[in-house]
């Protein structure tokens, strides 16, 4: 009996300490002064140092702990379009050259001083980390002409080139990372408004406000500069019902992004439950499919490729995949590209059609059950509902589909090897133009092997695209010529786009600020 | 039995180099590009390329596999993730502690319950007492994990609003992660309890016991408890032991970073620094819960105590 007491004692003591020591982690108690704006994220930050990969997490986040030398407000903004925020001025020397005056009094939030040298080192480091692919190409050089003038060259006069290149290389002092002990992976200096408090890779990331901001002139900053919130608390919570709990419990003040599934707790048939608000945006990915036609694939005829596009009902898997919360797309780009043709809503996209499908298959001569296909998508439940609809509505035509789900990795491996699918479901971005979403999925020159994503080789659709995407060639009618002939050729097929629901706690948040794309600028939205 | 001891650490390291040979091996001939994931898909063919040459990638196996042996061996380095950037052993050791409280919450939760039911149901056979235990430990075993704790979100966080919802940070946040991981265990604890009781109760040195004249209760808990406890610490080591390797469900639900999303993060994302860290991690951790649960059985068991100090037991 002793010894069973002593048992249950030294377990006690050992749950006793390991609570003491590893539980009861310390939680800052904001002063009840500060506004604090507490954001649910579905995706993990992964990288916050400044010249990380982008992910879904870094996203959300990044604008506000690096400062850049100007930035697009909106989707296809231009050079003059762009507001200044590290740059006082920016001239064009001629096509490929830029020069720039940065402001003299830039600081970050550890006071190191920013000249333009610091800014050359930076657009140099983010070119040797090799992971933006844009930067690598478009960018030739910078160098400092003065203490605060830098020269930018750019390697070809492209669309959207120097407006990519601004917004993205951050103007980080030199010093400030070269004395950070990771690389600034956890404990980034900021130069922008929010300042990084503390970084808990997987679960949380807490933003406060950045006291010694170098912009203090107001009427010089720009849109996003605000600092309406003194704290901002990023919770990372990846299962769609705890971020509907989370908000609802108070736990966060805005979920950043809610699943078609959740959201009617917020948002139903238009209506928005009281106590919160929502926000709705069109995201700018394009859903799509994206046919094999190697030369040994049935997909290879143009017309077993159109049958497949007439037998999907494209509304059926905008309702399985996202509950019906998205939008038909009629051309193979989003709507939200500043280029984007609005002749296109008027045109005939392959209307659902069983009985034209049926004839282009016999046609080609293939029977009902002759033709077996694979389809090949990256895990995600979205993904598979719609793929699941597809199978179902291409059998309703004789085609036997097969789906191959695999995860990220082998997906990026096998999306290069012809003999393992034939059609791929592909989540196309877009960036300012309808060119950025072909340049993922149509343009030869982005890939290592013949052709493009669909191993396409074809010279009239390589130059429609290279019209469609050159600066000086870029035309309503170029990009419209591009689209055209894809579509006559149904090399890929968009089936929707879909919505991005941000909803708010009303009793904290009383206006939401959402920038292109549908992601919070939490620094701009007013708390009550 | 310091020896024992002593001895037993020294066979973890044969199965620890085992261990880092499989899981480098394994990982070294899994498809996928991780130079794509690591620069995304907006990174160019020459830029994947610098990467893998940069990361040793194209190195032959041998001389892969020689680098991260000797990196660990010499230097306890299990390298950087490729994905973070960060220090695979600072990653581990930050997580660590939180999955060790989920399961030393889960465990002791489950022994706590699940033993002393598991005893009525044997004292009280074929009752109403052992049916409703029974029953008990049937629904706790066909509940999925994920949805009952959700269900309990609902009652205590949503409803009541007696506990976080999800996250971390003092020790509120881990009552409910270790309340849903623990009622499986509790079940199945409750089922192996009774049988290794009824085992026990019906032996002779039981009755014996009771013709002493010896209450039911010290019966029980002194004499037949003892005997019937090997199982259970068996059981319970390896239940820690699994537990320890991660509970990816309670941790995703409960948004808890520890080392089973970490992981499985890592597999997906073919970070091999912190899938082979977390692997020999693992190992060492599970080999010295193993080694901890053979201390225990000698502690309720004289015989086996014996037998590691080397004494005829006959």
């Amino acid at each position: 009996m002793k010894r069973l007491k002593k048992t249950v004692a030294m377990l006690t003591a050992v749950a006793t300490m390991s609570t003491m020591l590893f539980g009861s982690g310390a939680v800052v108690n904001a002063s009840e002064e500060e506004t604090i704006l507490r954001i649910g994220v579905d995706g993990d930050i992964t990288d916050i140092s400044p010249y990380g990969t982008m992910s879904a997490g870094r996203g959300y986040v990044f604008r506000y702990i690096y400062e850049y030398m100007a930035q697009r407000v909106e989707y296809g903004a231009s050079l003059d379009e762009m507001e200044l925020i590290c740059a006082k001025s920016i001239t064009e020397v001629d096509d490929l050259t830029y020069d720039i005056e940065m402001y003299d009094y830039i600081e970050d939030a550890a006071g190191n001083h920013i000249t333009a040298e610091d800014y050359v080192w930076s657009a140099n480091m983010m070119k040797e980390a090799g992971n933006y692919e844009k930067v690598n190409s478009y960018l030739e050089s910078v160098e400092a002409i003065g203490e605060y003038e830098v020269e930018m060259v750019l390697t070809e006069a492209s669309l959207g080139a120097v407006e990519y290149l601004l917004s993205y290389i951050p103007v980080i002092s030199q010093t400030a990372y070269e004395n950070s002990d990771d690389s600034m992976m956890m404990n980034p200096i900021s130069t922008a408004t929010y300042q990084v408090e503390s970084y808990t890779s997987g679960s949380s990331l807490v933003l406060v406000k950045n006291e010694n901001y170098w912009q203090t002139d107001e009427s010089l900053r720009y849109s996003w500069a605000e600092q309406n919130v003194d704290r901002v608390e990023f919770s990372i919570i990846t299962e769609a019902a705890q971020m509907t709990i989370a908000l609802e419990t108070g736990t966060i003040d805005v979920a950043e992004r809610i699943s078609s599934s959740e959201l009617p707790y917020f948002y139903n048939d238009g209506e928005v439950t009281e106590g919160y608000l929502v926000s709705e945006s069109a995201a700018s990915t394009v859903n799509s499919i994206i046919f094999n036609c190697s030369e040994d694939n049935p997909l290879s005829d143009e017309r077993v490729r159109q049958a497949i596009c007439y037998a999907i009902n494209s509304d059926d898997v905008m309702t399985a995949a996202v509950n019906g919360l998205g939008f038909s797309l009629n051309a193979f780009a989003s709507p939200l590209a500043s280029d984007y043709v609005s002749s296109w809503d008027e045109n005939d996209y392959y209307s659902y059609n069983v009985e034209t499908a049926q004839e282009l298959l016999e046609e080609a001569g293939y029977s009902s059950g002759d033709l077996t296909l694979t389809l090949m998508l990256e895990n995600d439940d979205t993904i598979l509902k719609a793929c699941q609809v597809i199978q179902a509505e291409l059998a309703s035509v004789g085609i036997n589909l097969e789906l191959l789900s695999v995860e990220s990795a082998l997906f990026s491996s096998y999306e290069s090897d012809p003999d393992q699918w034939d059609i791929i479901y592909v989540k196309a971005g877009c960036d300012d133009y309808c060119s950025f979403t072909w340049t993922l999925t149509f343009n030869a020159n982005s890939f290592t092997w013949d052709g493009c994503l669909g191993f396409i080789v074809d010279d009239e659709l390589q130059s429609r695209y290279d019209a469609a995407a050159n600066i000086d060639t870029h035309s309503e009618e170029t990009v419209d010529a591009f689209q055209t002939y894809l579509t006559d050729n149904a090399y890929g097929y968009a089936l929707f786009g879909q919505y991005r629901y941000i909803v708010a706690n009303a009793d904290t948040v009383s206006s939401l600020v959402v920038r292109d794309g549908g992601e919070l600028v939490p620094g701009c939205c007013v708390m009550q | 039995m310091i020896k024992y001891v002593v001895k037993r650490i020294l066979l973890l390291i044969p199965v620890v180099l085992c261990v880092m040979i499989l899981i480098f091996t394994i990982m070294y001939f899994v498809p996928g590009d991780m130079a794509s994931i690591v620069l995304g898909n907006d990174a160019t063919e020459v830029a994947k390329e610098a990467y893998r040459e940069k990361m040793g990638l194209n190195d032959p196996y041998f001389v892969r596999l020689f680098n991260y042996v000797k990196d660990i061996v010499l230097h306890f380095d299990f390298g950087t993730s490729y994905v973070h950037g960060t220090s695979v052993t600072a990653d581990l050791m930050e997580r660590f502690p939180r999955t060790l409280i989920i399961a030393a919450g889960t465990v002791l939760i489950g022994f706590a319950i699940g033993i002393p039911l598991g005893i009525l149901a044997a004292v009280k056979q074929n009752t109403i007492v052992d049916q409703i235990a029974l029953l008990i430990s049937l629904i706790g075993v066909s509940m999925p994990g994920f949805w009952l704790a959700l269900m309990l979100v609902i009652v205590f966080s949503l409803n009541l609003g007696w506990l976080p919802p999800s996250g971390i940070g003092g020790f509120e946040y881990y009552i409910l992660p270790c309340v849903a991981n623990a009622v499986a265990g509790i079940a199945g604890n409750v089922r192996l309890t009774r049988s290794c009781m009824l085992e026990n109760i019906r032996s002779d040195y039981v009755v014996t016991a009771r013709s002493k004249g010896l209450s039911e209760f010290r019966v029980l808990v002194r004499h037949a408890l003892p005997n019937a406890a090997i199982p259970i610490i068996t059981s319970m080591g390896n239940c820690f032991g699994v537990m320890l390797g991660g509970t990816l469900i309670i941790e995703n639900v409960f948004s808890i970073p520890g080392i089973g999303a970490y992981m499985v993060k890592a597999i997906n994302n073919r970070d091999y620094p912190a899938v082979q860290g977390s692997v020999i991690f693992l190992a060492v951790a599970f080999g010295i819960v193993m080694l901890i649960v053979d201390l225990l059985y000698a502690f309720v068991d004289p015989r086996i105590k014996a037998q590691y100090e080397g004494k005829n037991v006959g």
